[in-house]
């Protein structure tokens, strides 16, 4: 009997190590964190690539090559998490070689709906195990659910378990009551996953990722505040979004030819919408506390870096537009965040990365969020134009026309380039006042009294009522 | 014919109605001197799910009875339920101490009570009460619900009251059964993509396993299958008869504290019963088991389920909801 039955073992063994059969199996207490972040990631698309590895959980989501997003959740937020592999069972040393994780692709819209309507579980403190066995095999899924906390309502625990390709997924919610058994199809994507660590030539030209060596620009925001700005720029129909980033030198009080007052760093993050009724500009609250960092980088021009181009902090100013219908998808996510980090890249791409805590699991770090969107490139007048926008509702430009001819014009500071345009205009216009005199009134008069010929100025005016 | 009631509480008539009102927009009342029977069937195809007998103690509800016919003394009658149960809240909210009167009409008539041409169909079901408002003014209401009465020999053909050839598994479900109802909610929200959500398929399945066990599985081809099951033990009843009509339930219902189904053997204990139904007639009776104080679920192996509901400890009110399983022709 065991004659027969060997060379079929053998076979399967083999075939175990071609295609590196591995099993998932998972609990957790953590139903609304989990929730939080499937929903996050499935706002970006319903289709989602999924990587389960010793080293956690990892969801990856695109839209059309434009935006993506993934997060990895960490085996501490679970119970138990086993990762184990049938052929590695009987050696236990780690096999470099092989590629310990599992691909699948599934509907994380559908597992995202499935966990948000699970009923609200007890926040009981449950003990974590947070054993984290990989090659080892037939290990059993001990739960150590210790109800020890005043909350005693049934504990919801969620089990997650993977068979590998052509398993479906299946996620079981059970408490004392009832248990939901989900049996989740998974099919194959050819979606990749960009920060792929093992392939390191394998990364894809066009991929979404941020270039750490070409940041243009880093914040760190707080984002209770981010949300409430997403909110109010969702309300008034943004379709596209201006960010406005600068931390310019500022020379406070006017600026004599001996030079100004005390020079601050003038940090700005501006939100500037266009929509339906116009722009609107929603400034970002320039606190330590809400707005943490804010720095801008430049190629630096200096040699001494031995030629090469790399980018150093520099004190300047940046405008980048975004569809706002794709940034407003990390939207779900700022809600769940503590803090959010936004940089961009020379290439166009914008990364948000947004921590979210996890309030009922204290020595947990939180799960990092992020997002990858690329910007929407600009023209040399969309640039021009959009530099300006910043300075729409500035007191500065409206404060020039009612001051005008009170200060020398060449000595302004900050003013922009159209301001110029508009300010020749004004000057023309000017000069045809002075030629004219026909229907100024007495105020704007007022408006010209630096004038240094404002004493001939009845005697122009009288020949007009003669 | 002749149909005089008065009544001082309609509490339990009003609950019954409103665990009932939101399957059918019609009902039948079948009333006969010991008992009034209010019926949800559809009038079109008498084989639409789900069916609804509740059984009520007449002599419980109203303190004057007059119930007369020529066809043994049973009025039946089809009404709208929403406007009777309106009807009844008014009453409720009213400052009345002369209690509620209700009595046939014939329709159109000027309050001759309780004369209605024999071959006259169309009649109104009069409910009037005095309302003492704060002035101590009285206020008389009367309310006329237009009601159809159905000759016996109609509802001989149609309406009879459905039983389970065989039983094959009865078990007691417990008040917080009731949020596995919830959870199929759940599943009917994300399926409303589907284009013909309302034909949606549930498979109950349920074995004597485990100290009973009961699961209902939902599946979307291609996508998705839940398994949504008790886990809390569920007392199971061997039937006393193999074939189920309500007046057995009551003996059940006696003997069920002592006659704990004893030692089965394994054979039995793995025999696995189910039966597909739509899930929205399975759904329907959410209310009815949220209400009822004991709910008792006996399966007919792919044949039929049945939900057979008293409404408190006193078993005056029974509800037995229906629900045939859906044939497969494959």
């Amino acid at each position: 009997m065991l004659d027969i039955l060997q060379p079929s073992v053998g076979f399967l063994l083999s075939q175990c190590r071609s295609g590196a059969m591995f099993t998932f199996t998972a609990s957790t207490t953590q139903i609304s964190h989990l929730a939080d972040i499937f929903s996050a990631i499935s706002s970006i698309n319903n289709q989602a690539l999924m990587i389960i590895s010793p080293r956690g959980i990892t969801l990856y989501a695109e839209s059309n090559h434009i935006a993506n997003a993934s997060s990895t959740i960490d085996p501490a937020l679970f119970s138990t998490y086993n990762f184990y592999s049938e052929d590695t069972s009987n050696n236990t040393q780690y096999e470099p070689n092989v590629k310990e994780e599992l691909t699948l692709g599934v509907d994380i819209k559908l597992i995202s709906d499935s966990f948000g309507n699970v009923p609200s579980q007890s926040s009981s403190n449950v003990q974590r195990e947070g054993s984290i066995s990989s090659a080892k095999s037939n290990s059993v899924t001990n739960m150590s659910n210790t109800n020890s906390g005043s909350h005693t309502n049934s504990g919801m625990v969620c089990y997650m378990t993977y068979n590998g390709e052509g398993f479906p997924l299946i996620i079981e919610f059970e408490d004392s009551m009832i248990s939901e058994k989900i049996e989740f199809l998974t099919f194959y994507t050819d979606l990749q996953y960009p920060y792929a660590e093992d392939e390191d030539s394998e990364t894809p030209e066009n991929s979404l990722t941020i270039n750490h060596s070409e940041i243009q620009f880093e914040l760190i925001l707080k984002c209770d505040v981010l949300s409430t700005l997403l909110r109010d720029l969702q309300r008034i129909n943004t379709t596209e979004l201006y960010l406005y980033v600068s931390n310019q030198i500022k020379t406070l009080g006017r600026k004599t030819q001996f030079g100004g007052g005390p020079q601050i760093v003038d940090n700005q993050v501006n939100f500037i919408s266009k929509g339906p009724i116009g722009l609107s500009k929603l400034i970002f609250p320039n606190e330590k506390t809400i707005l943490e960092k804010i720095e801008i980088f430049g190629r630096s021009s200096s040699s001494s870096s031995g030629g090469t181009n790399t980018m150093t902090p520099i004190n300047s100013s940046i405008i980048s537009v975004y569809n706002f219908n794709h940034f407003n998808k990390i939207f779900r996510s700022v809600k769940l965040s503590t803090k959010c980090k936004i940089s961009k890249d020379l290439g166009g791409t914008l990364s948000v990365q947004l921590l979210s805590k996890n309030l009922r699991l204290p020595n947990y770090s939180g799960t990092l969020i992020t997002f990858n969107m690329l910007a929407l490139t600009s023209t040399d007048e969309g640039e021009h134009m959009s530099v300006n926008l910043n300075n729409v509702f500035d007191k500065d430009s409206y404060e020039y026309i009612r001051d005008f001819g009170k200060t020398d014009l060449s000595n302004a500071p900050d003013r922009v380039d159209s301001s110029a345009n508009k300010r020749q205009r004004l000057n023309l216009d000017e000069y045809e006042r002075i030629d004219l005199q026909i229907d100024r009134t007495r105020d704007e008069d007022e408006g010209r009294e630096s004038e240094p010929e404002s004493g001939p100025r009845g005697l122009i005016e009288i020949p007009l009522f003669l | 014919m002749k149909l005089k009631l008065h009544t001082l509480n309609t509490e339990t008539l009003k609950t019954t109605l409103s665990l009932i009102s939101p399957i059918r927009k019609f009902v039948i009342l079948r009333f006969s001197p010991s008992q009034l029977q209010i019926i949800s069937v559809n009038g079109q195809s008498i084989s639409s799910e789900p069916q609804v007998w509740c059984k009520l103690q007449i002599g419980n509800l109203f303190d004057q009875i007059e119930v007369q016919s020529l066809r043994d003394n049973t009025i039946s009658l089809e009404i709208n339920v929403e406007l009777l149960l309106q009807t009844l809240r008014n009453f409720d909210k009213a400052n009345s101490d002369s209690g509620l009167n209700i009595i046939l009409q014939k329709k159109e008539s000027t309050g001759q009570q309780g004369i209605t041409q024999g071959n006259s169909r169309t009649a109104s079901l009069a409910l009037y009460y005095s309302d003492t408002n704060i002035n101590t003014n009285t206020v008389n209401h009367t309310f006329r619900i237009p009601v159809k009465i159905l000759k016996n020999t109609h509802e001989a053909i149609l309406l009879r009251e459905p039983e389970l050839e065989n039983v094959d598994l009865m078990m007691k479900l417990p008040n917080e059964f009731v949020n596995t109802y919830k959870r199929l909610d759940k599943f009917k929200k994300s399926e409303s993509s589907s284009n013909n959500n309302s034909n949606d398929l549930m498979t109950i399945r349920s074995s004597r396993r485990n100290g009973g066990y009961l699961a209902f599985v939902l599946q979307e081809e291609g996508i998705y299958k839940v398994t949504i099951s008790w886990n809390k033990e569920l007392v199971i009843q061997k039937p006393v008869n193999s074939n189920f009509n309500s007046d057995s339930m009551q003996n059940v219902l006696e003997e069920y504290t002592l006659q704990n189904e004893g030692h089965t053997n394994a054979e039995e204990t793995e025999v696995e019963n189910e039966i597909t139904v739509r899930l929205k007639d399975w759904r329907m009776a959410s209310k009815i088991v949220a209400t009822c104080h004991t709910v008792i679920f006996l399966i007919s192996h792919g044949d039929s389920c049945v939900l057979h509901c008293y409404l408190d400890e006193t078993n005056e009110v029974e509800i037995i909801y229906y629900v045939s399983g859906v044939r497969s022709y494959d």
